[in-house]
């Protein structure tokens, strides 16, 4: 499928899982191919029920894989973690298949990566006044989450539940063999990562409302539901470092 | 302090000791471990606080309290029953599919590889 491009040579991947993403995908590929032509882009499809499947078929210029069935956002991304590990990539980028994301900010993200040597870096939306809409249930969230990762971390981590970020290779290795990766990997693997000894940074990036559909944590029950299992998560993973033996690396 | 006021709390203690660790070494879900600490958690307090019962079975206009126990306990375990059967009957689904899209994928490698090479 992709024997045209040469491997190896680049650096960078950019991988965007969807689910029934028809509407937004074409704008969001194009804007990204405009304006991060170095860039490699993997479409992980996770068992569209749309058109989907057919639109990635006309696009050969992108990379693409397809699971059989519907598996989940972070299954799909664990997928994307494995293939980018196959095939060497230096880093990858996170990105939303639904138009939230912006190309160009992408670039600030991965010159960060670059000057710093950074694991994790993480698009924010919280760290500079935004008109970014939040609802009072995610604002919550975010902020308890915030709280922790600084009581615990002893570090300032604004946007914890932020998709848009860069990983670097050693953390894609370590995400693409995790066992029980978890199901919302948001503030809860950040906590684990900062206290594994990873370096987190952050930095602040403007992003858009989605183009069309909805998303993740919609309803309030989803969103409960979210909130306590990355709080126990959290709970979890505290207890986890608290008991670690000298020595031993994860 | 009786046997069993030592013995029930600390059985408690054991079984979330037990799920942390399990979830710890990677051999658990954290997903599916919340309800099994939950469990823990509940022999835990109600051992404890045996009042707990009584007030409950007052609220609920059971005279007997221990049945209560039992009551509750059969409905969670229907309900737990029921997630897994649901979750079984999810897994055969995905696992019919995934044998069929290994016979689709086998089918077009064979056909790719009799194809002269170029």
């Amino acid at each position: 499928m992709k024997n045209s491009k040469s491997s190896n040579s680049k650096q960078f991947l950019v991988i965007i899982p969807v689910f029934n993403e028809a509407e937004n995908l074409p704008a969001v590929v194009d804007e990204l191919q405009r304006d991060l032509p170095d860039f490699d882009i993997l479409v992980v499809n996770d068992g569209s029920t749309d058109e989907t499947a057919a639109l990635l078929k006309t696009m050969d210029y992108i990379h693409t894989l397809s699971l059989p069935f519907n598996v989940g956002y972070s299954l799909a991304l664990k997928t994307g973690f494995k293939y980018a590990n196959q095939n060497h990539y230096d880093y990858i980028i996170q990105f939303d298949g639904d138009g939230q994301h912006i190309a160009s900010e992408a670039l600030k993200l991965t010159e960060h990566v670059l000057a710093t040597k950074a694991d994790i870096v993480i698009g924010s939306r919280f760290m500079e006044a935004s008109d970014y809409p939040h609802s009072p249930i995610r604002r919550l969230g975010t902020g308890i989450f915030k709280s922790l990762i600084r009581f615990f971390c002893r570090q300032s981590i604004h946007d914890p539940t932020s998709g848009f970020q860069v990983l670097s290779r050693r953390v894609v290795q370590l995400y693409a063999d995790m066992p029980y990766f978890p199901q919302f990997p948001d503030a809860n693997l950040i906590v684990d990562m900062i206290l594994s000894g990873y370096e987190v940074t952050e930095i602040p990036v403007k992003m858009r409302q989605r183009l069309s559909g909805k998303g993740m944590h919609e309803n309030i029950y989803s969103s409960f539901y979210y909130m306590m299992l990355i709080l126990y998560n959290i709970l979890i993973i505290l207890v986890k470092h608290l008991f670690k033996t000298k020595g031993e690396s994860r | 302090m009786t046997f069993q006021n030592i013995m029930l709390p600390l059985f408690g203690i054991i079984v979330m000791v037990y799920v942390f660790l399990r979830v710890k070494r990677n051999q658990f879900s954290i997903e599916l471990s919340i309800f099994w600490m939950l469990i823990g958690f509940t022999i835990f307090l109600l051992s404890i606080f045996p009042k707990l019962l009584d007030i409950i079975s007052q609220w609920v206009g059971i005279y007997y309290p221990p049945s209560v126990l039992f009551l509750i306990s059969t409905i969670l375990l229907l309900f737990v029953i029921f997630r897994q059967e649901q979750m079984l009957s999810k897994l055969n689904e995905n696992l019919k599919d995934l044998a069929q899209s290994n016979a689709l994928l086998e089918g077009r490698v064979k056909a790719l590889e009799e194809q002269p090479s170029r």
